[in-house]
């Protein structure tokens, strides 16, 4: 999923959904992200970072 | 439509057939399994099967987390639903999954409160939108999903939010894979590994299959060269005489999987005894439940479920397909009785179950050459 | 997943259970409505078919095309609703889809449109400065298709009980004595054409709820289909088998229902289907694809072999229509189905979608 925007304090990031919207992601499992990253999610927490291990 | 995408050019795809015929002893026949619902999706939506010769036969494994869930869980999960003041959330897959009474989609439309959403957190959002009723998550998946479920619950806790809860459902890869491969009636020469699980609990969980059970395994991504570049790497290791776990999702997966996801899986989850599988039966240490210091989130504590064992149908043979010993339509009542539209089985409901899967995608067999 | 080079008897034997049970009119079992049978796929089509048809009893009705056809004296007739959210987005609003919507059923049934009706519903609230600028999206859309609203109706709902607007509208086209169109007169050998890049609609829409923005605007394409319609209708005549718009589930949704009207088998060739590089790439993103999404102005046509070119050309010509392209061909076998050759080099079934697209967990 493509980072729209991000909440560091949070560990959220906003994504692109499949409907269009938005989808909250939980990104405590990837460390810090920026807007433009693609991440791994399922079920809303990226496990992740697309493109590197 | 243009596919640039390296992963998707036809031209290496092509090319890469050729490097599997050129691997493989002629006459022999491969029985390699893919564990991962992902897995069987890609296969079926590039039609990669097309490219491959005839003597490779890829069986689907029960890496389906929706197709597993027996009916009596699904009858608890209703039972919550009708629950006064309930919200119950859950997946989209989930709300077509048979009980022994109707789905959770009837339950909605018989006046059940029941809302499909993307992600736990959205469930926790909801929780706090509606204080006044109590929101339910139907938590479902293999290790994939579980972090998610824990992260939520861990804020849910922070936040001290009261009225939300936590139905667990979560299953765990290596046990099924482990009855499968002591199952006397499974032929298989290698694995697929799945690669959204290995991303969390890593590669070397998976070291018992070439240790224990002497079949190699090549944890795979998604795109379609990723699984066709497995499937050669497994049939190097077998041509070359060696048995060992390889990564062929490196740009993504660790060998020693995501620490932090981990770690907040053995914060939150305990294993049961055991649990019930769709079609497999008991399998000791499989599943999850909430752990001792996030029983207040506990569905199962917080609501009267009726924890009922159910059969599954006489005619169901979910458990063969799951296992691979049969083919989706070597079932009685596959096409015919159970259809997507009117399931009997799980592995009919979800998108990426043998049977669905098959009967969406794949009844038109291409004739392959045999090499 | 079967994967031995012949299928074996049983296989077969299943097989052809399948799709005699596929051929049937599907029976509707189901107790309540739920949102998977609006949603175009195969909950809808049991709805269609398996309720509504039998219980209205029409033969004509029963045929299941876009328009009803009136041969005496020579009309078409056609009905349709407009319930989308939000009401404007880029490329357009409720107002043009109904008219270009409504236009199109006659104009894909071979009839030129002559005039529409609208019914409003609206809902207690809404804002009449929204109300005047649909109202003129309207009168703007049937300008420029040619037609004009006759007659209408209004009522009003409660808060709550209409999502601002519902527009319903009927169309009457006369019939051209050009074509000869009908799902029957696809044969074998046939080539299949689309009249431009498919799925700009639906994501216009999904983008239009979303919050953020992509780099690209996608605009929805919604238009009159006559001067499409006309210019095959002119280039191949008689010969011109059969067209239908691609709506609600898409270019493979429109497919597979003429798939099973016809009997033929239809092989698609995806790296052919004409979709803009930002609609994919916002697909590719959202995990959805571009073959189930909707169109608003866009058509596919059925020609036989020797006329495609010619057509292609005319089609090519019509403003809107550069991106025309030939994007398969009818076979005999699988009756009834719809093929897809992937982009990477296999083949697939291009089936209906079960219901509502559920999102995947795993």
């Amino acid at each position: 999923m493509l980072v729209v925007e991000v909440d560091l304090a949070e560990a959220l990031a906003t994504c692109a959904a499949a409907d269009g919207g938005r989808q909250l992601v939980q990104t405590d499992l990837v460390g810090p992200v920026s807007a433009g990253d693609k991440l791994l999610v399922h079920a809303g927490a990226a496990i992740a970072l697309e493109g590197s291990p | 439509m243009r596919y640039v995408d390296e992963f998707r050019d036809p031209e290496l795809g092509r090319a890469l057939a050729g490097e599997i015929v050129a691997t493989m002893q002629p006459g022999c026949h491969y029985k390699l399994m893919e564990v991962c619902g992902g897995h069987t999706h890609s296969i079926y939506k590039y039609g990669i099967a097309d490219l491959l010769p005839g003597n490779i036969e890829l069986v689907h494994g029960p890496g389906c987390p929706v197709c597993v869930i027996p009916m009596g869980r699904i009858d608890d999960a209703i039972a919550v639903a009708q629950q006064e003041r309930v919200i119950f959330t859950c997946f989209g897959d989930m709300v077509r999954v048979p009980g022994s009474d109707g789905t959770l989609l009837d339950a909605k439309a018989a006046g059940a409160d029941v809302r499909m959403v993307y992600s736990p957190l959205d469930a926790l959002r909801i929780a706090r939108e509606y204080p006044e009723r109590e929101v339910v998550f139907l938590a479902v998946g293999f290790e994939t999903t579980a972090p998610s479920t824990a992260l939520t619950l861990r804020r849910a806790r922070d936040e001290r939010v009261p009225n939300f809860s936590c139905l667990c459902n979560h299953v765990t890869i290596v046990p099924p894979l482990r009855a499968l491969l002591e199952s006397p009636d499974l032929r298989l020469d290698g694995f697929i590994g799945p690669g959204h699980v290995a991303t969390v609990v890593g590669a070397r969980p998976f070291e018992f299959i070439p240790r224990q059970y002497g079949r190699p395994v090549v944890i795979a991504g998604f795109e379609p060269l990723d699984v066709m570049q497995a499937i050669h790497m497994i049939l190097l290791q077998l041509r070359d005489g060696r048995c060992q776990v390889e990564n062929q999702y490196r740009r993504v997966v660790p060998y020693n999987g995501n620490p932090r996801a981990l770690e907040v899986l053995a914060e939150v989850f305990e294993l049961r005894p055991h649990f019930e599988w769709r079609g497999l039966g008991f399998i000791s240490q499989s599943a999850l439940r909430l752990s001792a210091a996030y029983a207040d989130f506990d569905a199962e504590r917080r609501y009267g479920v009726p924890g009922l064992r159910v059969a599954d149908p006489k005619a169901c043979q979910c458990g063969e397909v799951l296992k691979g010993v049969i083919k989706p339509w070597e079932c009685k009542v596959f096409g015919t009785a159970c259809t997507p539209e009117r399931a009997i089985g799980t592995c009919m409901v979800s998108a990426e179950g043998a049977c669905a899967a098959y009967y969406s995608y794949g009844r038109l067999t291409r004739e392959r050459q045999l090499v | 997943m079967s994967a031995s080079s012949e299928p074996t008897g049983r296989e077969q034997r299943i097989l052809r259970i399948i799709e005699t049970a596929r051929a049937k009119p599907p029976r509707f079992k189901d107790e309540r409505i739920t949102m998977a049978h609006g949603a175009g796929g195969r909950a809808s089509q049991s709805l269609i078919e398996g309720l509504l048809v039998p219980e209205l009893g029409s033969p004509r009705l029963a045929e299941l095309g876009d328009a009803g056809i009136l041969p005496e004296p020579g009309l078409a007739l056609t009905s349709d609703s407009f319930v989308v959210r939000p009401l404007r987005f880029p490329g357009g609003s409720i107002g043009e889809l109904a008219v270009n919507g409504t236009v199109n059923d006659l104009a894909v049934s071979g009839a030129r449109p002559l005039a529409l009706t609208l019914s409003l519903v609206l809902e207690e609230g809404l804002s009449a400065e929204v109300l005047r600028a649909e109202m003129q999206a309207v009168a703007r859309a049937a300008g420029q298709a040619d037609v004009e609203i006759v007659a209408g109706d209004t009522k009003v709902v409660e808060r709550g009980q209409a999502d601002q607007m519902y527009v319903c509208t009927t169309g009457v086209g006369v019939l051209d004595p050009r074509g000869a169109l009908s799902p029957a007169a696809i044969r074998p050998g046939d080539r299949i054409l689309v009249s431009g890049s498919i799925a700009d609609h639906g994501m216009a829409i999904m983008m239009a709820r979303g919050e953020f923005e992509l780099e690209a605007e996608i605009e929805s394409d919604t238009r009159s289909l006559w001067p499409a319609a006309d210019a095959l209708l002119e280039s191949a005549g008689a010969a011109l088998r059969c067209m239908r718009d691609a709506t609600r589930g898409g270019l493979a949704s429109a497919l597979n229902e003429l798939a099973r009207a016809s009997g033929v088998a239809m092989l698609v060739r995806e790296a052919d289907v004409p979709v803009r590089p930002d609609v994919a790439a916002a697909a590719e993103i959202l995990g959805i694809d571009p073959m189930y999404v909707a169109n608003e102005g866009k058509l596919v046509a059925f020609v036989p072999e020797a006329e495609a070119a010619a057509a292609l050309a005319a089609l090519r010509a019509v403003p809107g229509c550069s991106e025309a392209a030939e994007i398969g061909r009818v076979e005999e076998q699988p009756a009834g189905m719809v093929l897809l050759e992937t982009g990477f080099g296999g083949r697939r079934v291009m089936d209906l979608l079960a219901g509502d697209p559920l999102p995947r967990i795993c």
